[in-house]
Protein backbone atom coordinates (compact mmCIF):
# COMPACT_ATOMS: atom_id res chain seq x y z
CA UNK A 1 0.00 0.00 0.00
CA UNK A 2 3.00 2.01 0.47
CA UNK A 3 3.18 4.91 -2.25
CA UNK A 4 5.81 4.32 -5.01
CA UNK A 5 8.54 7.27 -5.05
CA UNK A 6 9.96 7.74 -8.59
CA UNK A 7 12.17 10.84 -7.99
CA UNK A 8 13.36 12.56 -4.94
CA UNK A 9 15.39 15.26 -5.04
CA UNK A 10 16.04 18.68 -3.36
CA UNK A 11 13.06 20.40 -5.28
CA UNK A 12 11.07 17.61 -6.69
CA UNK A 13 8.91 14.79 -5.38
CA UNK A 14 6.60 12.48 -7.66
CA UNK A 15 5.01 9.69 -6.31
CA UNK A 16 2.40 7.37 -7.18
CA UNK A 17 -0.18 5.44 -5.12
CA UNK A 18 -2.83 2.65 -5.95
CA UNK A 19 -6.33 3.97 -6.71
CA UNK A 20 -7.12 2.65 -2.75
CA UNK A 21 -7.92 5.26 -0.11
CA UNK A 22 -6.08 3.28 2.36
CA UNK A 23 -2.93 4.53 0.05
CA UNK A 24 -3.58 8.36 0.45
CA UNK A 25 -2.73 8.91 3.90
CA UNK A 26 0.69 7.77 3.14
CA UNK A 27 1.18 9.45 0.13
CA UNK A 28 0.32 12.42 1.70
CA UNK A 29 2.32 11.69 3.98
CA UNK A 30 5.32 11.55 1.90
CA UNK A 31 4.61 14.56 0.86
CA UNK A 32 4.63 16.67 3.54
CA UNK A 33 8.08 14.90 4.91
CA UNK A 34 9.34 16.16 1.65
CA UNK A 35 7.82 19.75 2.35
CA UNK A 36 8.99 19.61 5.77
CA UNK A 37 12.49 18.67 4.53
CA UNK A 38 12.73 22.09 2.52
CA UNK A 39 11.55 24.22 5.74
CA UNK A 40 8.40 25.07 4.40
CA UNK A 41 6.55 26.98 7.31
CA UNK A 42 4.12 24.77 9.28
CA UNK A 43 1.47 26.51 8.18
CA UNK A 44 1.66 26.19 4.48
CA UNK A 45 2.89 22.47 4.80
CA UNK A 46 -0.83 21.92 7.01
CA UNK A 47 -2.27 23.43 4.42
CA UNK A 48 -0.49 21.40 1.33
CA UNK A 49 -0.76 17.85 3.09
CA UNK A 50 -4.76 18.89 3.59
CA UNK A 51 -5.51 19.56 -0.26
CA UNK A 52 -3.47 16.69 -1.17
CA UNK A 53 -5.41 14.64 1.14
CA UNK A 54 -9.13 16.23 -0.30
CA UNK A 55 -7.49 15.89 -4.20
CA UNK A 56 -6.04 12.00 -4.09
CA UNK A 57 -9.77 11.14 -1.56
CA UNK A 58 -11.25 12.65 -4.76
CA UNK A 59 -9.07 10.75 -7.48
CA UNK A 60 -9.59 7.48 -6.05
CA UNK A 61 -13.67 7.94 -4.75
CA UNK A 62 -14.62 8.99 -7.50
CA UNK A 63 -12.75 6.34 -10.14
CA UNK A 64 -14.77 4.47 -12.34
CA UNK A 65 -13.73 0.61 -12.79
CA UNK A 66 -11.51 1.30 -15.38
CA UNK A 67 -9.93 4.29 -13.79
CA UNK A 68 -9.61 2.40 -10.85
CA UNK A 69 -6.60 0.11 -12.43
CA UNK A 70 -4.54 2.98 -12.66
CA UNK A 71 -2.32 4.88 -10.06
CA UNK A 72 -3.30 8.24 -8.59
CA UNK A 73 0.27 10.59 -9.72
CA UNK A 74 1.61 12.98 -7.47
CA UNK A 75 3.89 15.99 -7.99
CA UNK A 76 5.28 18.38 -6.11
CA UNK A 77 7.56 20.64 -7.66
CA UNK A 78 9.43 23.87 -5.99
CA UNK A 79 9.55 26.74 -8.21
CA UNK A 80 11.27 29.86 -7.65
CA UNK A 81 8.40 31.68 -5.70
CA UNK A 82 5.39 28.72 -5.84
CA UNK A 83 5.19 25.18 -4.61
CA UNK A 84 3.38 23.64 -7.55
CA UNK A 85 1.21 20.87 -6.39
CA UNK A 86 -0.30 17.84 -9.13
CA UNK A 87 -2.63 15.55 -8.84
CA UNK A 88 -2.97 13.54 -12.21
CA UNK A 89 -6.00 10.64 -12.11
CA UNK A 90 -8.18 8.76 -14.23
CA UNK A 91 -11.65 9.13 -13.15
CA UNK A 92 -14.25 10.48 -14.73
CA UNK A 93 -13.59 14.00 -14.54
CA UNK A 94 -16.07 17.16 -13.42
CA UNK A 95 -16.33 20.47 -14.23
CA UNK A 96 -14.94 22.54 -11.63
CA UNK A 97 -17.45 24.98 -10.37
CA UNK A 98 -16.87 28.62 -11.03
CA UNK A 99 -17.98 29.64 -7.46
CA UNK A 100 -17.28 26.92 -5.03
CA UNK A 101 -19.46 27.14 -1.42
CA UNK A 102 -19.49 25.64 1.80
CA UNK A 103 -22.70 23.29 2.50
CA UNK A 104 -24.78 23.82 5.50
CA UNK A 105 -23.72 22.77 9.19
CA UNK A 106 -25.24 19.57 8.93
CA UNK A 107 -24.37 18.52 5.44
CA UNK A 108 -22.00 15.45 5.78
CA UNK A 109 -20.65 15.90 2.32
CA UNK A 110 -19.11 18.81 0.13
CA UNK A 111 -16.46 20.35 1.55
CA UNK A 112 -13.44 19.16 -0.41
CA UNK A 113 -13.55 21.88 -3.11
CA UNK A 114 -13.82 24.45 -0.87
CA UNK A 115 -11.47 23.13 1.31
CA UNK A 116 -8.65 22.98 -1.77
CA UNK A 117 -9.63 26.55 -2.97
CA UNK A 118 -9.61 28.04 0.54
CA UNK A 119 -5.93 26.62 1.24
CA UNK A 120 -4.32 27.29 -2.29
CA UNK A 121 -3.75 30.60 -4.34
CA UNK A 122 -4.33 29.22 -7.79
CA UNK A 123 -5.80 25.97 -8.64
CA UNK A 124 -6.60 25.09 -12.10
CA UNK A 125 -8.27 21.81 -12.96
CA UNK A 126 -7.70 20.25 -16.59
CA UNK A 127 -10.55 17.54 -17.15
CA UNK A 128 -8.87 15.10 -19.92
CA UNK A 129 -10.53 12.14 -22.11
CA UNK A 130 -9.23 9.77 -20.15
CA UNK A 131 -7.44 11.09 -17.19
CA UNK A 132 -7.51 15.05 -15.36
CA UNK A 133 -4.85 17.22 -14.25
CA UNK A 134 -5.47 18.59 -10.84
CA UNK A 135 -2.94 21.81 -10.41
CA UNK A 136 -2.61 23.27 -7.21
CA UNK A 137 -0.01 26.57 -6.49
CA UNK A 138 0.74 28.29 -3.20
CA UNK A 139 2.47 31.22 -3.29
CA UNK A 140 5.73 30.79 -1.50
CA UNK A 141 5.80 34.74 -0.39
CA UNK A 142 8.55 34.67 1.77
CA UNK A 143 11.60 32.97 0.16
CA UNK A 144 12.15 31.15 3.02
CA UNK A 145 12.41 27.28 3.25
CA UNK A 146 13.92 25.87 -0.22
CA UNK A 147 17.03 23.83 0.66
CA UNK A 148 19.67 26.32 -0.44
CA UNK A 149 21.75 22.83 -1.41
CA UNK A 150 19.03 21.82 -4.11
CA UNK A 151 19.88 21.75 -7.77
CA UNK A 152 17.21 24.38 -8.58
CA UNK A 153 19.60 27.23 -6.56
CA UNK A 154 22.34 26.42 -7.87
CA UNK A 155 21.75 28.88 -10.54
CA UNK A 156 20.70 31.48 -8.03
CA UNK A 157 24.42 31.59 -6.74
CA UNK A 158 25.49 33.96 -9.97
CA UNK A 159 27.41 36.81 -9.86
CA UNK A 160 24.35 38.11 -11.28
CA UNK A 161 22.52 38.74 -7.84
CA UNK A 162 20.08 40.68 -9.50
CA UNK A 163 18.29 37.45 -9.13
CA UNK A 164 17.97 36.66 -5.39
CA UNK A 165 16.92 40.65 -5.13
CA UNK A 166 14.43 39.97 -7.83
CA UNK A 167 12.37 37.67 -5.63
CA UNK A 168 12.68 40.21 -2.63
CA UNK A 169 9.25 40.99 -2.29
CA UNK A 170 8.47 44.64 -0.20
CA UNK A 171 8.35 43.98 4.05
CA UNK A 172 9.46 39.99 3.24
CA UNK A 173 12.63 38.82 4.50
CA UNK A 174 15.36 37.28 1.55
CA UNK A 175 16.58 33.88 1.51
CA UNK A 176 20.21 35.12 0.38
CA UNK A 177 21.62 31.54 -1.00
CA UNK A 178 24.59 33.11 -0.78
CA UNK A 179 25.22 33.81 2.89
CA UNK A 180 23.69 30.23 3.68
CA UNK A 181 25.99 28.15 1.16
CA UNK A 182 29.47 30.16 0.30
CA UNK A 183 30.45 28.32 -2.98
CA UNK A 184 33.83 29.03 -4.55
CA UNK A 185 34.29 32.14 -6.81
CA UNK A 186 35.56 30.46 -10.06
CA UNK A 187 32.89 28.03 -9.91
CA UNK A 188 29.93 30.83 -9.91
CA UNK A 189 32.27 32.28 -13.06
CA UNK A 190 31.82 28.75 -14.83
CA UNK A 191 28.17 28.61 -14.33
CA UNK A 192 27.79 31.92 -15.50
CA UNK A 193 29.85 30.95 -18.63
CA UNK A 194 27.89 28.56 -19.32
CA UNK A 195 24.66 29.81 -18.89
CA UNK A 196 25.41 32.65 -21.07
CA UNK A 197 25.87 30.29 -24.04
CA UNK A 198 22.77 28.58 -22.97
CA UNK A 199 21.02 32.21 -23.29
CA UNK A 200 22.46 32.76 -26.63
CA UNK A 201 21.20 29.26 -27.81
CA UNK A 202 18.08 30.78 -26.35
CA UNK A 203 17.57 34.01 -28.01
CA UNK A 204 18.48 31.92 -31.20
CA UNK A 205 14.91 30.22 -31.26
CA UNK A 206 13.01 33.79 -31.44
CA UNK A 207 12.47 34.62 -34.86
CA UNK A 208 15.05 37.04 -36.40
CA UNK A 209 13.07 38.83 -38.38
CA UNK A 210 8.51 38.45 -39.15
CA UNK A 211 7.23 37.40 -41.67
CA UNK A 212 5.42 39.95 -43.84
CA UNK A 213 2.13 38.55 -44.90
CA UNK A 214 -0.65 39.60 -47.20
CA UNK A 215 -3.24 42.04 -45.40
CA UNK A 216 -1.75 40.79 -41.55
CA UNK A 217 0.55 42.19 -39.36
CA UNK A 218 2.48 40.56 -36.53
CA UNK A 219 4.79 41.57 -33.26
CA UNK A 220 6.09 39.81 -30.72
CA UNK A 221 8.19 40.19 -27.55
CA UNK A 222 9.59 37.67 -25.01
CA UNK A 223 11.72 38.71 -22.05
CA UNK A 224 13.44 35.82 -20.12
CA UNK A 225 13.48 36.49 -16.31
CA UNK A 226 16.01 34.60 -15.20
CA UNK A 227 19.74 34.05 -17.15
CA UNK A 228 17.91 31.30 -19.51
CA UNK A 229 14.12 30.39 -19.27
CA UNK A 230 11.65 28.12 -21.49
CA UNK A 231 9.05 30.48 -22.73
CA UNK A 232 9.63 31.16 -26.50
CA UNK A 233 7.48 31.67 -29.96
CA UNK A 234 7.66 31.81 -33.29
CA UNK A 235 6.61 31.99 -36.45
CA UNK A 236 6.56 29.39 -39.59
CA UNK A 237 5.69 30.67 -42.75
CA UNK A 238 3.70 27.87 -44.92
CA UNK A 239 2.82 27.07 -48.58
CA UNK A 240 -0.22 29.45 -49.54
CA UNK A 241 0.43 32.60 -47.47
CA UNK A 242 -0.44 30.40 -44.57
CA UNK A 243 1.85 30.55 -41.09
CA UNK A 244 2.04 28.71 -38.52
CA UNK A 245 2.41 30.68 -34.92
CA UNK A 246 3.61 28.97 -32.05
CA UNK A 247 4.22 29.94 -28.07
CA UNK A 248 5.35 27.72 -25.49
CA UNK A 249 6.35 27.60 -22.27
CA UNK A 250 8.24 24.70 -20.86
CA UNK A 251 7.55 24.65 -17.14
CA UNK A 252 10.41 25.68 -14.94
CA UNK A 253 13.61 28.18 -16.12
CA UNK A 254 16.80 27.86 -16.61
CA UNK A 255 19.39 25.50 -18.86
CA UNK A 256 17.07 22.40 -18.91
CA UNK A 257 13.81 24.56 -19.98
CA UNK A 258 15.55 25.94 -22.76
CA UNK A 259 16.74 22.97 -23.96
CA UNK A 260 13.69 21.66 -24.29
CA UNK A 261 12.64 24.69 -25.71
CA UNK A 262 14.86 23.70 -28.55
CA UNK A 263 13.77 20.49 -28.45
CA UNK A 264 9.94 21.31 -28.82
CA UNK A 265 10.92 24.24 -31.64
CA UNK A 266 12.63 21.99 -33.54
CA UNK A 267 10.72 18.66 -33.48
CA UNK A 268 7.58 21.63 -35.11
CA UNK A 269 9.78 22.92 -37.50
CA UNK A 270 10.07 19.29 -38.98
CA UNK A 271 7.06 18.50 -38.40
CA UNK A 272 5.97 21.28 -40.39
CA UNK A 273 3.96 19.14 -43.20
CA UNK A 274 1.18 18.80 -39.99
CA UNK A 275 1.35 22.47 -39.34
CA UNK A 276 -1.90 21.97 -41.11
CA UNK A 277 -3.98 20.35 -38.48
CA UNK A 278 -2.47 22.18 -35.73
CA UNK A 279 -4.17 19.16 -32.91
CA UNK A 280 -2.51 16.73 -34.62
CA UNK A 281 0.82 17.94 -34.81
CA UNK A 282 0.67 18.38 -31.09
CA UNK A 283 -0.47 15.25 -30.27
CA UNK A 284 2.89 13.17 -32.67
CA UNK A 285 4.87 16.02 -30.59
CA UNK A 286 3.45 14.98 -27.18
CA UNK A 287 4.31 11.24 -27.98
CA UNK A 288 7.46 11.79 -29.09
CA UNK A 289 8.95 14.09 -26.21
CA UNK A 290 6.21 12.31 -23.51
CA UNK A 291 9.28 9.98 -22.26
CA UNK A 292 12.00 12.48 -22.42
CA UNK A 293 9.41 15.28 -20.48
CA UNK A 294 8.17 13.07 -17.89
CA UNK A 295 11.01 11.26 -17.20
CA UNK A 296 12.58 14.49 -15.48
CA UNK A 297 9.13 15.64 -14.45
CA UNK A 298 8.58 18.68 -16.60
CA UNK A 299 6.37 19.51 -18.95
CA UNK A 300 5.37 21.91 -21.43
CA UNK A 301 2.42 24.44 -22.27
CA UNK A 302 1.85 25.27 -26.18
CA UNK A 303 -0.26 26.80 -28.39
CA UNK A 304 -0.21 26.35 -32.32
CA UNK A 305 -2.36 28.54 -33.91
CA UNK A 306 -2.32 28.06 -38.40
CA UNK A 307 -3.63 31.21 -39.72
CA UNK A 308 -5.20 30.60 -43.36
CA UNK A 309 -4.59 33.59 -44.63
CA UNK A 310 -6.55 33.26 -47.50
CA UNK A 311 -9.90 32.34 -45.36
CA UNK A 312 -9.33 34.70 -42.64
CA UNK A 313 -9.37 32.73 -40.07
CA UNK A 314 -6.70 30.97 -37.49
CA UNK A 315 -7.20 27.35 -36.38
CA UNK A 316 -5.54 27.01 -32.87
CA UNK A 317 -5.05 23.75 -30.49
CA UNK A 318 -3.02 23.71 -27.39
CA UNK A 319 -1.41 21.99 -24.48
CA UNK A 320 -2.80 23.23 -21.68
CA UNK A 321 -1.86 27.07 -22.30
CA UNK A 322 -3.49 30.48 -21.79
CA UNK A 323 -6.35 31.29 -23.42
CA UNK A 324 -6.18 33.32 -26.78
CA UNK A 325 -7.79 36.68 -26.55
CA UNK A 326 -8.96 38.44 -29.44
CA UNK A 327 -11.26 41.52 -30.11
CA UNK A 328 -11.95 43.68 -33.27
CA UNK A 329 -13.29 47.07 -34.33
CA UNK A 330 -16.87 45.94 -33.95
CA UNK A 331 -16.05 45.75 -29.92
CA UNK A 332 -16.23 41.59 -29.87
CA UNK A 333 -14.31 40.23 -28.05
CA UNK A 334 -13.38 36.31 -27.53
CA UNK A 335 -11.62 33.63 -25.08
CA UNK A 336 -10.31 30.76 -27.24
CA UNK A 337 -8.79 27.48 -25.10
CA UNK A 338 -9.27 24.37 -26.63
CA UNK A 339 -9.14 21.63 -24.81
CA UNK A 340 -5.91 19.85 -24.50
CA UNK A 341 -3.43 18.54 -21.57
CA UNK A 342 0.35 19.93 -20.80
CA UNK A 343 2.90 17.57 -23.11
CA UNK A 344 4.68 15.61 -21.00
CA UNK A 345 1.42 14.61 -18.68
CA UNK A 346 -0.15 11.68 -20.61
CA UNK A 347 1.14 10.22 -23.22
CA UNK A 348 -1.88 9.88 -25.20
CA UNK A 349 -3.20 13.23 -24.87
CA UNK A 350 -6.00 14.38 -26.87
CA UNK A 351 -6.26 17.33 -28.49
CA UNK A 352 -8.84 19.36 -30.17
CA UNK A 353 -9.18 22.87 -32.04
CA UNK A 354 -11.06 25.63 -32.35
CA UNK A 355 -11.47 27.59 -35.31
CA UNK A 356 -11.27 31.66 -34.94
CA UNK A 357 -13.05 33.92 -38.05
CA UNK A 358 -10.92 36.61 -38.85
CA UNK A 359 -12.77 39.87 -39.15
CA UNK A 360 -10.87 43.00 -40.82
CA UNK A 361 -9.35 44.96 -37.64
CA UNK A 362 -9.28 41.54 -35.34
CA UNK A 363 -6.34 41.50 -33.24
CA UNK A 364 -5.42 38.36 -31.43
CA UNK A 365 -2.99 38.23 -28.74
CA UNK A 366 -1.06 35.25 -27.28
CA UNK A 367 0.75 34.91 -24.19
CA UNK A 368 2.41 32.82 -21.77
CA UNK A 369 1.25 32.95 -17.97
CA UNK A 370 4.33 34.57 -16.93
CA UNK A 371 2.80 37.94 -18.33
CA UNK A 372 -0.65 37.98 -16.49
CA UNK A 373 1.00 36.61 -13.61
CA UNK A 374 3.22 39.99 -13.89
CA UNK A 375 3.28 41.26 -10.00
CA UNK A 376 2.94 44.65 -9.16
CA UNK A 377 4.93 46.19 -6.00
CA UNK A 378 1.99 44.98 -3.93
CA UNK A 379 2.07 41.53 -5.02
CA UNK A 380 -1.01 41.82 -7.00
CA UNK A 381 -1.13 39.61 -10.34
CA UNK A 382 -1.92 41.73 -13.69
CA UNK A 383 -4.08 38.82 -14.66
CA UNK A 384 -6.13 38.30 -17.64
CA UNK A 385 -9.04 40.61 -17.45
CA UNK A 386 -6.99 43.57 -17.40
CA UNK A 387 -4.56 42.18 -20.32
CA UNK A 388 -8.05 41.70 -22.27
CA UNK A 389 -9.19 45.31 -21.37
CA UNK A 390 -6.14 46.43 -22.81
CA UNK A 391 -6.43 44.74 -25.86
CA UNK A 392 -10.15 46.05 -26.28
CA UNK A 393 -8.82 49.26 -25.38
CA UNK A 394 -6.61 49.03 -27.91
CA UNK A 395 -8.39 47.67 -30.97
CA UNK A 396 -10.56 50.63 -30.29
CA UNK A 397 -7.81 52.86 -30.82
CA UNK A 398 -7.50 51.22 -33.83
CA UNK A 399 -3.66 50.69 -32.96
CA UNK A 400 -1.34 48.31 -35.13
CA UNK A 401 -0.07 45.96 -34.05
CA UNK A 402 3.41 47.30 -33.15
CA UNK A 403 1.85 49.73 -31.70
CA UNK A 404 -0.69 47.60 -29.80
CA UNK A 405 2.45 46.04 -28.62
CA UNK A 406 4.15 48.58 -27.05
CA UNK A 407 1.16 49.67 -25.40
CA UNK A 408 0.97 46.50 -23.17
CA UNK A 409 5.04 46.76 -22.78
CA UNK A 410 4.42 50.32 -21.53
CA UNK A 411 1.16 49.18 -19.08
CA UNK A 412 3.28 46.33 -17.88
CA UNK A 413 6.17 48.99 -16.98
CA UNK A 414 3.85 50.66 -15.48
CA UNK A 415 1.89 47.87 -13.42
CA UNK A 416 5.01 45.84 -12.18
CA UNK A 417 6.99 49.20 -11.57
CA UNK A 418 10.05 48.70 -9.89
CA UNK A 419 9.09 44.97 -9.28
CA UNK A 420 11.76 42.74 -11.37
CA UNK A 421 10.01 40.06 -13.35
CA UNK A 422 10.29 36.59 -11.69
CA UNK A 423 8.75 35.00 -14.52
CA UNK A 424 9.17 35.03 -18.48
CA UNK A 425 7.01 37.06 -20.34
CA UNK A 426 6.11 36.36 -23.71
CA UNK A 427 3.14 38.28 -26.02
CA UNK A 428 2.65 37.43 -29.56
CA UNK A 429 0.04 40.00 -31.53
CA UNK A 430 -1.38 39.24 -34.70
CA UNK A 431 -3.27 41.86 -36.64
CA UNK A 432 -6.10 41.60 -39.52
CA UNK A 433 -5.15 44.61 -41.12
CA UNK A 434 -8.52 46.43 -41.86
CA UNK A 435 -10.06 47.95 -44.76
CA UNK A 436 -9.28 51.73 -44.57
CA UNK A 437 -11.77 54.21 -46.82
CA UNK A 438 -8.74 55.93 -47.94
CA UNK A 439 -7.87 52.77 -50.73
CA UNK A 440 -4.81 52.62 -49.57
CA UNK A 441 -4.96 49.35 -48.35
CA UNK A 442 -7.43 46.62 -49.52
CA UNK A 443 -8.74 44.31 -47.32
CA UNK A 444 -7.20 40.77 -47.70
CA UNK A 445 -10.54 39.13 -49.17
CA UNK A 446 -11.43 41.86 -52.22
CA UNK A 447 -7.52 41.95 -52.79
CA UNK A 448 -8.58 38.11 -53.84
CA UNK A 449 -11.55 38.37 -55.21
CA UNK A 450 -9.86 41.31 -57.46
CA UNK A 451 -6.86 38.95 -58.44
CA UNK A 452 -9.11 36.10 -58.98
CA UNK A 453 -11.85 36.84 -62.15
CA UNK B 1 -9.53 4.08 19.41
CA UNK B 2 -11.07 3.50 22.67
CA UNK B 3 -14.97 3.95 23.23
CA UNK B 4 -15.97 4.53 27.02
CA UNK B 5 -19.68 5.31 28.69
CA UNK B 6 -19.36 7.08 31.51
CA UNK B 7 -23.34 8.30 32.91
CA UNK B 8 -24.66 10.17 30.08
CA UNK B 9 -21.21 11.08 28.62
CA UNK B 10 -19.84 8.69 25.62
CA UNK B 11 -16.14 9.18 25.03
CA UNK B 12 -13.69 8.56 22.56
CA UNK B 13 -10.40 8.64 22.46
CA UNK B 14 -7.06 7.67 20.79
CA UNK B 15 -7.74 8.37 17.27
CA UNK B 16 -4.74 8.68 15.69
CA UNK B 17 -6.31 9.87 12.15
CA UNK B 18 -10.19 10.69 11.29
CA UNK B 19 -9.92 10.28 7.22
CA UNK B 20 -11.24 8.56 4.32
CA UNK B 21 -9.52 5.65 4.79
CA UNK B 22 -10.94 5.07 8.28
CA UNK B 23 -14.25 7.17 8.59
CA UNK B 24 -16.67 4.43 7.91
CA UNK B 25 -15.39 1.92 10.60
CA UNK B 26 -15.05 5.27 13.30
CA UNK B 27 -18.95 5.88 12.17
CA UNK B 28 -19.89 2.08 12.48
CA UNK B 29 -18.48 1.59 15.98
CA UNK B 30 -20.38 4.62 17.42
CA UNK B 31 -23.38 4.20 15.11
CA UNK B 32 -23.88 0.65 17.86
CA UNK B 33 -23.13 3.21 20.83
CA UNK B 34 -26.04 5.52 20.44
CA UNK B 35 -28.51 3.15 20.89
CA UNK B 36 -27.66 4.22 24.10
CA UNK B 37 -29.08 7.65 23.74
CA UNK B 38 -26.11 9.53 25.19
CA UNK B 39 -26.59 13.20 26.18
CA UNK B 40 -22.67 14.06 25.71
CA UNK B 41 -20.62 12.47 23.29
CA UNK B 42 -16.72 13.91 23.94
CA UNK B 43 -14.05 12.99 20.83
CA UNK B 44 -10.99 13.29 22.36
CA UNK B 45 -8.60 14.76 19.17
CA UNK B 46 -5.65 15.19 21.36
CA UNK B 47 -3.84 12.29 19.38
CA UNK B 48 -5.48 13.27 16.62
CA UNK B 49 -3.00 13.79 13.76
CA UNK B 50 -4.85 14.06 10.67
CA UNK B 51 -8.41 15.05 9.81
CA UNK B 52 -9.97 15.73 5.99
CA UNK B 53 -12.82 16.57 4.78
CA UNK B 54 -14.39 12.80 5.40
CA UNK B 55 -13.47 13.05 8.62
CA UNK B 56 -15.96 16.12 9.23
CA UNK B 57 -18.46 14.65 7.41
CA UNK B 58 -18.25 11.67 9.68
CA UNK B 59 -18.46 14.10 12.64
CA UNK B 60 -21.30 15.93 11.23
CA UNK B 61 -22.79 12.67 10.72
CA UNK B 62 -22.05 11.61 14.29
CA UNK B 63 -23.61 14.49 15.14
CA UNK B 64 -26.86 14.20 13.62
CA UNK B 65 -27.48 10.92 13.87
CA UNK B 66 -26.75 11.54 18.24
CA UNK B 67 -29.56 14.30 17.89
CA UNK B 68 -31.89 11.87 15.84
CA UNK B 69 -31.24 9.56 19.51
CA UNK B 70 -31.53 12.43 21.53
CA UNK B 71 -33.05 15.64 20.99
CA UNK B 72 -30.15 16.97 23.00
CA UNK B 73 -27.33 15.60 22.53
CA UNK B 74 -24.10 17.52 21.95
CA UNK B 75 -20.95 16.35 20.45
CA UNK B 76 -17.64 17.92 21.80
CA UNK B 77 -14.44 17.69 20.31
CA UNK B 78 -11.49 17.95 22.90
CA UNK B 79 -8.49 19.22 22.41
CA UNK B 80 -7.87 19.28 18.67
CA UNK B 81 -4.44 19.95 17.09
CA UNK B 82 -3.62 23.25 15.30
CA UNK B 83 -4.44 21.50 11.87
CA UNK B 84 -7.42 20.01 12.72
CA UNK B 85 -9.05 23.29 14.52
CA UNK B 86 -7.80 25.02 11.62
CA UNK B 87 -10.23 22.97 9.83
CA UNK B 88 -12.88 23.49 11.56
CA UNK B 89 -12.33 27.10 11.69
CA UNK B 90 -12.25 27.11 7.65
CA UNK B 91 -14.94 25.54 7.26
CA UNK B 92 -17.19 27.10 9.93
CA UNK B 93 -17.35 24.23 12.23
CA UNK B 94 -15.98 25.37 15.09
CA UNK B 95 -19.51 26.99 15.33
CA UNK B 96 -21.09 23.23 15.34
CA UNK B 97 -18.57 21.47 17.42
CA UNK B 98 -17.91 23.20 20.75
CA UNK B 99 -13.93 23.19 21.19
CA UNK B 100 -12.73 22.44 24.39
CA UNK B 101 -9.13 22.38 24.59
CA UNK B 102 -8.48 20.74 28.00
CA UNK B 103 -7.85 16.88 27.17
CA UNK B 104 -9.49 16.15 31.09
Amino acid sequence: MDPKLNVTSGSLLRLELPCDLQAVRPAVEACRRFLENQNLDENSVIACELALAEACNNAVEYADEAGQTHPVQVQILWTDDALELQVLDHAPGFEWPTSVMLPGTASEHGRGLFIIQSLMDEVSYLKGADANCLLLRKWLMTGAGKDPGGPETQVDWLPSHGYAASNNREGTPVHDPLNSSPRPSLEHYLVAHELQIARNIQQSLLPQALPSLPGLALSGYCLSAREVGGDFYDILPLANDNVLLVVADVMGKGVPAALFAATFRTLVRTMADLATRPAELLSRINRLMFSELSGVDMFITAQLALVQTHESRLVIASAGHCPVLCANEQGESCMISPEGMPLGILREAIYKEDTLALHDGSRVVFYTDGLIETRNPRGEFLGQAKLMQWLCEGVSLGLPAPELKEMFLAGLQQFQGSTPPTDDQTLLILEQKAARTNGAEVPLREALQLQVP
Amino acid sequence: MTITHQGGTLRVSGLEELAAANCGLFFSALAAELQAQPGRIEIDLSRTEFMDCDGLGTLIALRNNARAHNHAAVVRLIAPAASVKRLLQLTKLDQVFPLDQSSG
